[in-house]
């Protein structure tokens, strides 16, 4: 998958965060992006995803605009800084959450989850509400299921 | 997810259904224009009416008299005119507020046809254009029971009916005490001056301007300064005042003696009603003459408990039946007006309620008669002759809010 | 010792908050039996059933004015949470012109007494030909509940925010999806909180289901208030009483309406680490 920003300017609350920024990213390709903190690494990122309007330029996935798409069918994911899994849910459910999306069936999620949570040694813990999860277990099941997440659903 | 929108959607058609069958809601009715009634003869206003509902509005404290309404009364007016009654318990000010909402917005079939109502909201009422009228004549249950020339009924504290509204029911002041606890009933302003003297903290009145505070006020008034001074006296506050000082004067010299010190008053007639069956006075007062008789057999006052005048009388007067201007449905309040009129719902009345009935003795045959002397007062309560033969009529309506203006300034907490 | 204390403190604290609250329930129910008691008894010297029959003698006409007065004051909490949830959203979580102004109407019933209120919509009711209908006195009541209902829910969705529902996005949810998904379940006790009291305010309007219903629409508040005001103390308890009882079952029906829509377990509300 090839991402194209040209261009891009986006702003918030009457401030300019982002103006004229162009990125272009070949399949494959892994970035980094390092900055202040402040500077918009995450607006840059939400308005990629589609969950920011941009005022200027374009965002092109696999070279057709994406502007207008919803971030739903834009085939992006994030992994946000902070722990977004979904506490009323169990450890299953959210990470099956996109597969429910997809229709997948209930047996193939049920599966694909065990399967998933064996990877990273959380064997069991299918059940266990996000509440009751330690802190530190925690983080470690938010990036590791949301990357396998990821991995599924954008695969 | 199917569930919660079906329960939104169920939710949302439950409240448009509600909307378009109202299963409160009265069927509306036929606009009548009042010219049209005003031609009718009586027997063409029961044709008119066969069918129709007519809603009565009024105070709904009373739990006997909206059962004897609801029981007694709406039942014979299905069955001998096939008319719909519909009761509907609201405070008079709340009534004429709505009434007069109605009007100015220009609402040809209002939603109030028989209204309940006396005294200084008739007045206003009339005067504003609110009530349809005159009617009285139209009936004939009027014409042939009522006294039309007798004061009670041509006059509503002093102002002049003309036709506007029909006799309900007679009310006369009465106080009330426990012959055990109180032997001694004051006959007297000066009798009562004694009674308060014997049994300090123990006796008190409703402030004004509680409808029977004000009456006990302007009783005394008429004990020590006459009454008939009042009947044509100018509504300007100087005049009043001067001429009431002497029962001013002497209301403040029962302060001292009365229930906490004449500081403060009872909020209203009720509260002291409560006061005395709870034994924290020893005196009440009403304008429900024979009410002591019923609060004696359902048993909350006590055995002894019996009702006095004083010598010199008590105020007394009558409520009325009126027909909103803009009612959709006036015929049938005509109907139902006439009806309540008529001996035998006045006998079941005073049997079942003990309301002192409106019409005219003289007028009846000696089986009506009897029907109304059969009836047993029950205890505790002063015989209608009696009764009656020391009522004094109202001073203009007009005089009263500033007697209760005059009042709290001169007298309470003083 | 501090934790003995403080704990005994607190039992006693318990105890007088039960006290003030179950005190005077039974002197109601007490009262509803009660024709004469008089200072300093502890009990009433006269016992009587006729508030008992006064209700029996009307149960058609009462079960039938409960059972709409619910139905009304249901329907006024529903839509209170719907146009309360919308709301609170639109003002927390989307940029407009007039913003303020929104929210300065959304509390403006909170300011102006009730009664100014009735007399005032009565006349443009009446214009509307929406005076003397169920629709009128819900629209009505929903005017009175919803400052209370909007509060509540905006507490509730600014708790809640938007982050949720962002990450359901980005993983392939709908914006109603993602909503449903993932606020919905968390807000769920403060919606609760907004349809109670919604139902409250709606349940024991009098004065404004007086103008506005015209007497038309007859709700249990307007049988019962004249017996308040009368005097007649055991009617007006067993009125009382049976208020209460409604009310109380009807917050049981929304509790448990509200349970097992949470049962996947919602219910908290998730405040970042």
């Amino acid at each position: 998958m090839s991402l194209m920003v040209e261009d891009l300017k986006v702003v918030l609350q009457k401030k300019v965060i982002l103006n004229g920024i162009s990125l272009d990213i070949r399949e494959g390709e892994f970035i980094s992006l390092l900055g202040a903190s402040g500077c918009g690494k995450t607006t840059l990122l939400k308005s990629i995803a589609g969950l920011l309007e941009i005022q200027q330029g374009d965002i092109r996935i696999q070279n057709a605009s994406v502007a207008g798409i919803p971030p739903e069918k834009r085939g992006t994911v994030i992994v946000f800084q902070d722990l977004r899994l979904f506490p009323h849910m169990t450890v299953e459910q959210n990470i099956a959450f996109p597969m429910e999306l997809q229709k997948v069936p209930k047996d193939v999620r049920k599966k694909t989850v065990k399967k998933l949570l064996e990877e990273v040694q959380l064997t069991g813990f299918e059940n266990r509400k996000i509440k009751e999860i330690s802190g530190g277990r925690c983080r470690e099941l938010h990036w590791q299921g949301l990357l396998l997440q990821i991995r599924e659903c954008c695969s | 997810m199917k569930k919660r929108i079906s329960a939104a959607l169920l939710a949302v058609a439950i409240a448009f259904s509600m909307t378009a069958c109202g299963n409160n809601e009265r069927p509306k009715e036929e606009n009548k224009t009042a010219s049209v009634t005003e031609e009718m003869s009586f027997e063409t206003m029961k044709e008119e009416a066969k069918g129709t509902t007519v809603t009565f509005y009024g105070w709904g404290g009373d739990e006997k008299l909206n059962e004897w309404l609801d029981n007694t009364f709406a039942p014979a007016m299905k069955e001998t005119y096939d008319i719909t009654m519909e009761r509907v318990p609201m405070d008079i000010d709340q009534v004429l507020s709505q009434l007069s909402g109605e009007i100015q917005a220009g609402e040809k079939n209002g939603s109030i046809d028989m209204i309940w109502i006396n005294g200084e909201n008739f007045r206003s009422a009339k005067e504003n254009n609110m009530l349809y009228g005159p009617f009285v004549d139209k009936l004939p249950n009027f014409q042939d029971y009522v006294d039309a020339k007798s004061k009670d009924v041509t006059l509503d504290f002093a102002y002049p009916i003309e036709g506007f509204e029909a006799p309900y029911g007679k009310a006369q002041i009465v106080m009330i005490a426990d012959t055990a606890v109180t032997p001694d009933m004051p006959k007297s302003a000066e009798d009562f001056k004694e009674f308060v003297r014997k049994y300090p903290g123990k006796v008190t009145y409703p402030a004004l301007p509680d409808f029977t505070g004000s009456a006990f006020v302007r009783n005394i008034i008429y004990e020590i300064c006459g009454y008939e001074q009042f009947l044509d006296m100018k509504g300007d506050k100087e005049t009043v005042k001067a001429a009431v000082e002497p029962a001013m004067a002497y209301l403040r010299e029962l302060n001292p003696y009365l229930w906490n010190e004449g500081k403060t008053f009872p909020d209203s007639s009720t509260t002291l009603d409560n006061m005395f069956s709870d034994g924290e006075v020893v005196l009440n007062m009403t304008y429900d003459a024979y009410g002591t008789a019923v609060k004696i057999a359902d048993g909350a006052y006590t055995q002894t408990t019996q009702s006095f005048q004083f010598e010199k009388g008590t105020i007394g007067n009558t409520n009325f039946m009126a027909i909103a201007a803009n009612s959709g449905n006036k015929a049938g309040a005509m109907v139902a007006i006439n009806e309540m009129l008529s001996p035998e719902i006045q006998a079941d009345r005073y049997d079942t309620l003990k309301v002192i009935p409106v019409l005219d003795n003289s007028k009846l045959s000696k089986e009506q008669k009897a029907s109304f002397d059969g009836v047993d007062l029950g205890k505790g309560t002063i015989p209608q002759e009696e009764l009656l033969s020391k009522r004094l009529p109202e001073m203009p309506a007009e005089l009263v809010p500033i007697i209760e203006e005059i009042w709290t300034e001169e007298v309470a907490g003083k | 010792m501090k934790n003995k204390r403080k704990s005994i403190f607190i039992s006693i604290t318990q105890f007088v908050l039960l006290a003030a609250i179950l005190v005077p329930a039974v002197t109601l129910l007490l009262w509803i039996f009660t024709e004469r008691w008089t200072w300093p008894d502890l009990a009433p010297q006269v016992f009587s059933k006729r508030a008992i029959f006064e209700i029996a003698g009307r149960k058609k006409e009462l079960l039938q004015i409960l059972w709409s007065s619910i139905l009304i004051s249901t329907v006024v909490a529903v839509l209170s949470a719907v146009i309360g949830i919308m709301t609170a959203r639109a003002i927390l979580l989307y940029r407009f012109p007039g913003k303020q102004v929104v929210y300065f109407f959304t509390i403006l019933p909170f300011m102006v007494p009730a009664t100014v209120f009735a007399m005032g919509i009565q006349i443009t009711f009446i214009k509307m030909g929406l005076n003397n209908r169920i629709t009128g006195v819900i629209i009505a009541h929903l005017i009175c509940s919803l400052p209370y209902a909007i509060r509540l829910i905006m507490d509730g969705t600014a708790a809640v925010g938007s982050r949720l529902e962002e990450q359901a996005r980005v993983l392939g949810a709908s914006p109603f999806k993602a909503f449903y998904k993932t606020s919905l379940p968390m807000l769920m006790p403060v919606i609760l909180s907004a349809v109670s009291m919604s139902y409250i305010v709606s349940f024991s309007q009098y004065f404004l289901t007086l103008m506005i219903g015209g007497g038309n629409v007859k709700t249990f508040t307007i049988l019962m208030v004249p017996y308040l005001q009368s005097g007649n103390r055991n009617i007006a308890c067993i009125y009382s009483t049976l208020f209460l009882g409604v009310t109380l079952l009807v917050f049981g029906v929304f509790e448990w309406a509200a349970g097992r829509f949470m049962k996947h377990g919602g219910g908290e509300f998730y405040t970042s680490e």
